[in-house]
């Protein structure tokens, strides 16, 4: 690899018209990408997600798959007490 | 979920031996619900399959050379909902036609599709629907549903398609992709993932290009077909290349990687409208910049870049003085193989919905860099990384032009106005994750992202840059796009190796 320059360039610069040109359009550049992020940031807690069929059969797959998976399946029986606990004090605080 | 929808099985058996089109009638009425109707299509005429003993519920169809008429005749007689097709190869695996039932009443859709396994093999991971990918090839397997009312409103079977009719349907009833839908279960057991392509198939992909009015040449080649797009006219294309003047070794020679990769452009690529924005770090060696501009002259556009080092605010500044319709993102460090590489993602690019185009990259020893993008388990890689360059999945996705999730920003090319409407590559990406994210974004806006294996470049990435991951970057993208990196319908095997 090279070692870089101490001295900075000198050479034919690309030039826009105008005075902050360069810096307006990348604030609009910037400003376009944050709305899009926020955006994409909004669908992922929103509780309202539109799949498509193909999507939707694949997330169910996964889930199936999940559900037969044996660190799921060891899950299950290490938090019985736990469930059994909790379905009791529903039982007594519903009476 | 609605009504159960009736299905009427078509066995092909067009050039099948008459103990499969038996087999798969038996597995297909063992599976099938009371009442369905099958019709097996045989070769030959009326006296050559006079003598086959099938079953008093099963219509045989002996097809002639121009079969289209009887196809249609057969169609406007069926009296179910979906006619299930199913090439009398395969091997239909048990609860199959249950899975098609299923999703063919759950769904409003018009065309079906699934996974499938070789005999004693692991299951082929069919990819969801890929318009452009099924015109390079027939991805879509040996069992496939058609909803009989979206084939009579299309027309039917289309004359002169013998050999290659559910290819033609398939092409026409997924021009609304989203009616199409993959089972991602396994329906057969195929002797093949892929079927060779023939004539019959580039004559029905042409004739459904030309009816859709896209100007293209249909070739036949090993592992599919070639579809090349013609330009209509010759776009100003714009090459952003960040740099910092960094020299290595390349091929057991001293290299300036910025200058040989624009002189490799300059002397090798047919495509003569061209301009170079090279965004040069100020420690830019002074002899970098001189021979820059002695080699390309008036199509150089130097911009001068003195912040910290961000990939993504390199880039936005070159595309702000970019002059061209259409942005190739490019990295200092490639040589390009392929002398029309530019006209091969300009004709993808310039399709309708196609926002983002990449290439096939290969390391500096010849193996595979980059065969598109994978997102699965929250992570994104390069699908093929490290693959010899004769390696391939089974359904040969390294030979086809497909829709990907995404692409590297080392050689990616896109519209301008695209660009621009997307808000560029984000600043949140300094070094990683930068073309993950412009990716999704192409995406969300409802374009799609095609990568093509006929434009090859080497990208001697490790010769530039240290690959590191920042910690922050990964939480970002992950806060941004979690969802979208959980499992790759383009890929959706996901491991990256056949």
């Amino acid at each position: 690899m090279t070692s870089p320059s101490s001295e900075s360039w000198v050479g034919p610069e690309a030039e826009l018209e105008g005075v902050g040109r360069v810096h307006a359009l990348e604030n609009l550049l910037q400003l376009s990408d944050r709305i899009m992020s926020l955006e994409a940031e909004l669908a992922q807690v929103s509780t309202v997600r539109v799949l498509t069929p193909t999507e939707q059969l694949d997330a169910e797959q996964q889930l199936i798959a999940m559900r037969a998976s044996l660190p799921w399946r060891v899950g299950r029986v290490v938090t019985i007490p736990l469930r059994v606990v909790r379905r009791m004090l529903r039982r007594t605080s519903n009476r | 979920m609605s009504a159960a929808p009736t299905l009427t099985i078509w066995v092909d058996g067009i050039g099948r031996s008459r103990a499969d089109v038996e087999r798969v009638l038996v597995e297909s009425a063992l599976q099938a619900a009371p009442g369905t109707d099958f019709v097996c299509l045989v070769a030959g005429n009326e006296e050559d399959s006079a003598d086959w003993a099938v079953d008093a519920a099963v219509l045989l169809v002996p097809l002639p050379d121009d079969d289209a008429a009887v196809l249609n005749r057969l169609l406007s007689q069926t009296r179910s909902d979906w006619v299930v097709w199913i090439d009398a190869s395969a091997r239909l695996v048990p609860g199959a036609l249950a899975r098609v039932e299923s999703a063919a009443a759950r769904f409003d859709i018009d065309l079906l599709y699934g996974d499938s396994r070789l005999p004693g093999s692991r299951r082929t991971h069919r990819p969801a629907f890929s318009p452009i990918r099924l015109r390079s090839q027939d991805y879509l397997g040996d069992v496939r549903g058609f909803r009989v009312e979206a084939l009579l409103r299309r027309g039917g079977f289309g004359a002169g398609h013998a050999g290659a009719h559910f290819l033609d349907l398939s092409l026409r009833l997924g021009s609304d992709a989203a009616r199409v839908l993959r089972i991602p279960e396994i329906l057969s057991v195929s002797a093949t993932a892929i079927r060779p392509s023939t004539e019959q198939h580039r004559k029905v992909v042409a004739q459904f290009l030309g009816a859709s009015d896209i100007v293209a040449e249909v070739t036949v080649v090993a592992g599919g077909l070639q579809v090349n797009y013609p330009l209509m006219s010759a776009p100003l294309v714009s090459i952003i290349i960040p740099t910092r003047g960094s020299r290595a070794r390349i091929h057991g020679a001293e290299s300036v990687l910025v200058v040989d990769a624009v002189r490799g452009i300059l002397e090798r690529s047919t495509y003569a409208s061209l301009e170079f924005v090279v965004v040069a770090d100020d420690e830019t060696p002074q002899s970098v910049i001189d021979d820059l501009v002695c080699l390309a002259g008036d199509a150089l556009r130097v911009v001068r870049w003195s912040e910290d080092f961000n990939f993504s605010a390199k880039m936005n500044r070159g595309a702000i003085f970019a002059r061209g319709d259409y942005l190739v993102l490019l990295n200092d460090d490639v040589d390009l193989i392929t002398p029309d590489w530019i006209e091969t993602m300009l004709g993808l690019a310039q399709q309708p919905g196609v926002g983002l185009v990449g290439s096939l990259l290969f390391f500096e020893d010849g193996t595979v860099q980059h065969g598109g993008h994978v997102y699965s388990a929250s992570w994104a890689g390069h699908i093929a990384f490290g693959w010899p360059a004769d390696r391939d999945d089974e359904l040969g996705s390294m030979g086809v032009e497909r829709e990907v999730s995404g692409v590297t920003a080392a050689c990616a090319m896109i519209r301008a106005d695209t660009f621009w409407q997307l808000g560029g590559l984000s600043l949140d990406y300094a070094g990683n994750y930068n073309d993950v994210d412009l990716s999704l974004k192409v995406r969300t806006s409802g374009r799609s992202i095609i990568w093509t294996p006929h434009a090859r470049l080497y990208h001697f990435e490790s010769k530039s840059r240290i690959a590191t991951v920042e910690p922050a970057e990964l939480a970002t993208l992950r806060a941004h796009w979690g969802t979208w990196l959980l499992s790759d319908p383009y890929w959706p095997s996901s491991d990256g190796q056949p």
